[in-house]
């Protein structure tokens, strides 16, 4: 079970990013539509498990906010990949967004009623590879998202997003010893939840 | 393999998929942007009305109205002492396109007063101040110490210490319209008037000039050409990746070719780089696909038209480019732009040398060539790979008014064997079941009542899967508030999934069912 998710974007190009450091609006919008959907679903899989799943759209353009506020300052020959650090940003502001208490589960919107329906309705002809895989993204949800978040976050951003141990360990503002830690930890549970879902 | 071993071994995530992200995130992110400011901006201008109508009296004075400096100078030395003194903390660089008279900090001891429709970026380093004036009235104040640069279209300004005026004319209004996205354009000529300090005025192939207070230069278009933009040697650079792939792919079809596997050739599929033979497996590209993926070289392709208005500034026209997109899933996708891509252009001057004119369009086809060759699309295809033709119009003119001449004939973006709207033909009933689901689980309802109504309209499909699709039509057409599909579609919903239907839909607003009983009277056959 070593194969990533392809979530890793392919980085802006130089020039565009040079040009959105100068202001450019144009370009900066290339830099959002290029990084919107991993931001998205990075900051969808650390705070939907929590309940806040209608949260992640706020977060996702407060993250771009914050990029263009910040991205001046951003060196292109630096250590940090451009999406490193955009995920910095949005992983930072997930976190807070739990810690701050605001995890309260909200109202079960239409959509997700939806969702739920559509899951529970007899699959018919669908294929069964589907069904498996879809079986398995729902074991896979529930074991990441009972993780304590702090450890959701280590895991998502090392095993979703292939950042290094020191890349995580900079965005979460935690030592790298802690990263490794919980790093292991996290794989561990979710791994004895699936295997405990697979027993059942 | 032990538990700690195991256990700093990734996991395996992807089944876990995220939602498709809500549309318009970026649109609302540039609203935000702009509502919060450019970068540098300071806001409403403190510029004196006097002092921009005097700037406009230098430029109409280049253009044979006789004016002195003096009173210009005097306005100036006004507009100085009312402007607040540059603040620490301004970003050291950015980029601002005034849609009103107003004021720049740009730091490092300089302050900039934008006309309207003026575009100024820079960029403060420890050398020091570097501007690009691509286009209005600018009224710079640099006290130093460091040095001033403003680089214009036609030559640069240099400057320690000096309060003076450079006009780039026309190009607020200069626009490059290509396929509906406008960039910005040339000017034509640049005024620099000093009214105090001095400045030194250096022009390609000609020696440096210094200006000093009260005298003014005007810098005419004289055809010399600049260094090449960046976008050029990008697209050189991306050039060679680009080989590597092609010869990547080319092997790779070589060795399909030679042991029989991926379906063999298409009947009429034209060989494959290497001497391979190609499979014309139908493209899955979506056209906003394709627009997305040009929009973001667009700058890049104002950047070619941009170098040869420095030669031609009337030239227009349209262009007609056709890409090859050739693609493997395990490699990447290549873009070819054709040889009988068309590059129609007219506008330029009487006295143009013909031969030097072809020269300069040949330049500009290479660019153009470069930069869309250097497009990077989604995955197309199955497993075999494929290839889509693509034939997308450029329409090019100097300013946004002349756009609509040069585009005589309007034509949308045209694939060949690239499906759009339509589920791709080869797709089952199940497949297409799979995708509505899909979609409606990420609410894109569109899609997914596009699928499943091309469910139940297929012939030979179980019972089951016709039931299922109409339950995600009547959930679409709910969640849509459209009412009347709904109901068209309820009677087909199979009788275990018509309840919760029906409460989805009442709790939307929607009565799927004239005279069924009150939701709440209704039990959820799935709990």
């Amino acid at each position: 079970m070593v194969a990533r998710a392809a979530s890793a974007p392919r980085e802006l190009d130089d020039l565009t990013l040079h040009r959105a450091q100068r202001g450019d609006h144009a370009a900066f919008r290339l830099l959002v539509e290029r990084y919107e959907r991993p931001v998205w679903e990075l900051v969808w899989r650390l705070i939907a498990p929590a309940g806040l799943a209608a949260r992640a759209e706020d977060l996702t353009q407060e993250t771009f906010l914050r990029v263009y506020r910040a991205l001046h300052g951003f060196d292109p020959a630096g250590p940090a990949r451009l999406s490193t650090w955009i995920f910095t940003i949005a992983s930072r502001l997930a976190l807070n967004e739990l810690r701050a208490g605001k995890a309260a589960a909200r109202a079960i919107d239409i959509d997700a009623a939806l969702d739920e329906l559509i899951a529970s309705v007899p699959a018919g002809g669908t294929p069964a590879r589907e069904v498996a895989r879809r079986q398995l993204g729902e074991a896979l949800a529930a074991a990441v998202g009972a993780l304590p978040a702090p450890a959701r976050a280590v895991l998502v951003l090392s095993d979703v997003y292939e950042l290094s141990h020191d890349e995580i360990a900079h965005a979460l503002e935690i030592e790298v010893g802690t990263v490794k830690s919980r790093l292991s930890r996290a794989r561990a549970a979710v791994r004895a939840q699936l295997d405990r879902g697979v027993q059942s | 393999m032990s538990e700690r071993k195991r256990d700093d071994e990734p996991i395996d995530l992807s089944a876990w998929a995220a939602p498709t992200p809500p549309r318009g995130i970026a649109n609302r992110v540039m609203e935000a942007v702009k509502a919060s400011g450019g970068a540098g901006e300071e806001g409403p201008s403190t510029r004196p009305r006097s002092r921009s109508a005097s700037l406009r009296m230098s430029g109409r004075r280049w253009r044979g109205i006789a004016l002195g400096l003096a009173g210009a100078a005097a306005a100036a030395a006004i507009a100085w002492a009312v402007w607040p003194r540059p603040r620490g903390g301004a970003p050291t660089s950015g980029q601002v396109v005034a849609e009103a008279p107003s004021k720049v900090v740009l730091g490092g001891g300089s302050v900039a007063l934008l006309g309207a429709g003026a575009d100024v970026a820079w960029e403060r380093t420890a050398a020091g101040l570097t501007v690009t004036q691509a286009a209005g009235e600018v009224t710079y104040q640099h006290a130093g110490p460091s040095g001033l640069v403003i680089i214009t279209p036609l030559a640069e300004v240099h400057t320690a210490g000096a309060t003076l005026d450079v006009e780039v004319p026309m190009s607020s209004k200069s626009k490059v319209a290509i396929a509906g996205v406008a960039g910005a354009g040339l000017a034509a000529a640049v005024v620099i008037a000093v009214y105090e300090g001095k400045a030194e005025v250096r022009e390609p192939a000609a020696s440096p000039r210094v200006v000093e207070a009260g005298a003014q230069v005007a810098i005419a278009p004289t055809g010399a050409t600049r260094a090449p933009f960046a976008p050029v040697a990008k697209a050189t650079k991306d050039r060679t990746q680009r080989d590597a792939l092609a010869a990547a792919i080319a092997s790779v079809r070589a060795t399909r070719a030679a042991t029989g596997t991926g379906g063999g050739p298409a009947p009429g599929g034209p060989p494959a780089p290497g001497g391979g033979q190609v499979d014309l497996t139908p493209g899955q590209l979506s056209k906003e696909e394709i627009r997305t993926s040009v929009r973001e070289v667009v700058p890049l392709l104002v950047d070619c038209y941009t170098l040869m208005l420095d030669k031609h500034p009337r030239l227009g026209g349209k262009v007609i480019a056709r890409l090859v997109v050739d693609a493997e899933p395990d490699l990447g996708t290549i873009v070819t732009m054709e040889d009988d891509s068309e590059v129609s252009m007219k506008g330029a001057a009487a006295d143009t040398d013909p031969a030097a004119l072809q020269t300069d369009l040949g330049d500009f086809r290479q660019c153009l060539g470069a930069t869309l060759e250097s497009l990077v699309l989604p995955p197309l295809g199955d497993k075999d790979g494929g290839r889509v033709e693509i034939t997308y119009p450029f329409v090019f003119a100097p300013s946004e008014e002349e756009a609509d001449e040069f585009d005589d004939a309007p034509a949308p973006v045209r694939q060949k064997r690239v499906r759009d709207d339509d589920p791709a033909p080869a797709m089952t009933a199940d497949q297409l079941l799979a995708d509505a689901e899909a979609a409606a689980k990420t609410s894109e309802w569109g899609r997914a009542i596009r699928q499943a109504e091309t469910v139940m309209k297929m012939s030979g499909v179980p019972r089951g899967i016709v039931e299922r699709a109409a339950m995600i039509v009547a959930l679409g057409a709910c969640n849509l508030g459209n009412a009347k599909k709904a109901r068209a579609v309820f009677p087909r919903i199979s009788p275990a999934a018509k309840n919760l239907v029906r409460q989805r839909c009442l709790s939307g607003g929607i009565e799927v069912e004239p005279g069924a009983p009150p939701a709440g009277e209704l039990k959820d056959p799935f709990r």
